[in-house]
């Protein structure tokens, strides 16, 4: 091996060492901003990455140059294709930001007035995803109950929502015939409230 | 007297409230005035008309002629308003009361279905209303006993459906100044029922309320055990009120009481002021949840309350 062969192959795998790690961690920050993973992500980036390239190419070498470009081109794809899912995931990402957390149009409990035996279903339309919490009154604005749903589960869903309130949602307590009123609330904020009315 | 003595025992043996039914909402949980309510809710010592719905014995205070308005809205929907006008008569007071609740804009929905899916949609609005009629009766045994009775009649409809139903009250008053003591027990005929036109029932159930006011010169304390539901739910209340001698047109109180919900209590704190100009007088109550749950939300928490009487 000659001294200009050795100054290429060093070169090689400088350019290797810094494309892997660029990939690596632009990989562990696609899945998950930046964390402790990314290092593991890294180590497992450099094992894949030498896994898959043959230490000694058989690649035609016209001027000692094609190599180089082979594995710069390869390289410079996996950046793309992980700078592309970043930006698509930060795109969502401030999609969702955008969106204003509120309920689409009325939330109405069907049917309304209802039996508590048979139960009512509440539904509502969300915006996008979110932690949502269920308050419901009395006349006499006593809170009867109170449940929580996590964001992107029936309940906190985006889109149109449908929760079941019945005999068991209130621990097998009867309620008095009335009017009842519930809010609909997002990081202590009321998107909506409604009446439903019980009957006996 | 035995002979009424009697007839209140054996109404008390009927109370059978049938479990596995719910109880009937009562519009006079939330307090008949604000004079009552700004002391804690505390029951049997107004000295207006409206003491048929808390202890109809506390009539006795009238001279001639009484009448009351009370008002507030809780949560920006529900309206409660009550009138009461009472006369004496030579066998003692007579008195009339009327006592409702009424929410309107209550949506009635049809479910509309898509392709793969459904929603609710409104396709009307209907109103409901819970309202009391109560008619009762005063008389004195003497200066310091005194005893009343009264009739309900519960009246609630919810669209398209209705429920009736009727019940007694019963109270006494001694009157052993400075302390006064006021028993009452409401809905006696405990295994009568609201009845809906649906088919439905509710119960009735027995109210039992003992108070006692204690005046220690402008002072007045107060205090309130009071037994509610199917349950036999225990609420207490205690108040205390100031009338400066110098300045006895007005008076500022201040109170505690529990409200119940469902199978337990919620506590609340009250005050407010009274006015009392000539034979009539304007209360002013507030009310503060003390257990909210964590929802910060005036509309949920804070309540006013505002009432009217006169007398002569």
């Amino acid at each position: 091996m000659d001294k200009n062969t050795f100054k290429q192959r060093i070169q090689r795998w400088m350019i290797l060492l810094i494309l892997v790690s660029i990939t690596s961690s632009t990989h562990a920050l696609s899945l998950n901003k930046f964390s402790l993973n990314s290092f593991v992500h890294f180590g497992s980036g450099v094992n894949n990455f030498f896994k898959g390239i043959p230490l000694q190419s058989n690649s035609v070498n016209l001027n000692n140059k094609t190599e180089n470009i082979e594995l710069l081109r390869v390289g410079f794809s996996s950046i793309g294709q992980n700078m592309s899912e970043i930006t698509r995931g930060i795109t969502a990402d401030s999609e969702e930001d955008n969106i204003k957390a509120e309920v689409l149009g009325d939330a109405l409990t069907f049917p309304n007035p209802f039996k508590q035996s048979t139960g009512t279903t509440l539904g509502y339309r969300l915006s996008k995803h979110m932690d949502i919490e269920i308050r419901i009154f009395n006349m006499l604005a006593n809170q009867v109950f109170k449940g929580s749903y996590l964001s992107g589960t029936e309940g906190g869903k985006s889109g149109y929502n449908k929760l079941t309130l019945d005999s068991s949602s209130l621990n097998g307590l009867s309620l008095s015939a009335g009017v009842y009123f519930f809010i609909i609330m997002n990081d202590n904020n009321v998107l909506a409230r409604g009446k439903m009315a019980v009957i006996p | 007297m035995k002979k009424l003595s009697l007839i209140l025992i054996s109404l008390l043996v009927s109370f059978v409230p049938t479990f596995g039914i719910a109880d009937y909402f009562e519009v006079t949980e939330i307090g008949s005035s604000a004079q009552s309510i700004r002391i804690g809710n505390i029951e049997g010592f107004s000295s207006f008309s409206n003491s048929i719905f808390e202890n109809p014995a506390g009539l006795y205070r009238l001279n001639k002629v009484s009448g009351t308005l009370f008002t507030s809205k809780l949560m920006n929907e529900v309206n409660y308003l009550n009138g009461s006008i009472a006369y004496r008569f030579k066998f003692g007071v007579l008195a009339f009361g009327y006592f409702d609740a009424s929410v309107s804009g209550i949506p009635f929905t049809e479910e509309v279905f898509y392709d793969d899916t459904s929603e609710f949609e409104a396709t009307s609005y209907f109103n409901s209303t819970n309202s009391l009629m109560k008619v009762a009766l005063q008389f004195s045994q003497s200066d310091t006993l005194h005893w009343g009775i009264s009739g309900s009649l519960f009246k609630q409809s919810i669209y398209t459906t209705e429920g009736n139903g009727m019940n007694i009250d019963a109270g006494l008053i001694i009157d052993s100044d400075p302390l006064m003591l006021s028993i009452s027990l409401k809905n006696v005929m405990s295994s009568m029922k609201v009845e809906y036109t649906n088919g439905g029932k509710e119960n009735l159930p027995l109210q039992t309320v003992g108070s006692m006011r204690y005046t220690l010169g402008d002072l007045r304390v107060y205090g309130q055990f009071k037994t509610i539901n199917s349950n036999r739910l225990f609420l207490k209340s205690a108040g205390i009120s100031y009338r400066p001698s110098f300045l006895s047109i007005i008076e500022v109180s201040g109170g505690y009481r529990e409200v119940p919900v469902l199978r337990e209590t919620s506590p609340r704190l009250n005050g407010g002021v009274g006015l009392e100009l000539t034979g009539m007088q304007f209360d002013y109550a507030f009310e503060i949840k003390l257990d909210n749950d964590g929802l910060d939300l005036n509309e949920f928490n804070q309540f006013h309350y505002f009432s009217f009487g006169f007398k002569f």
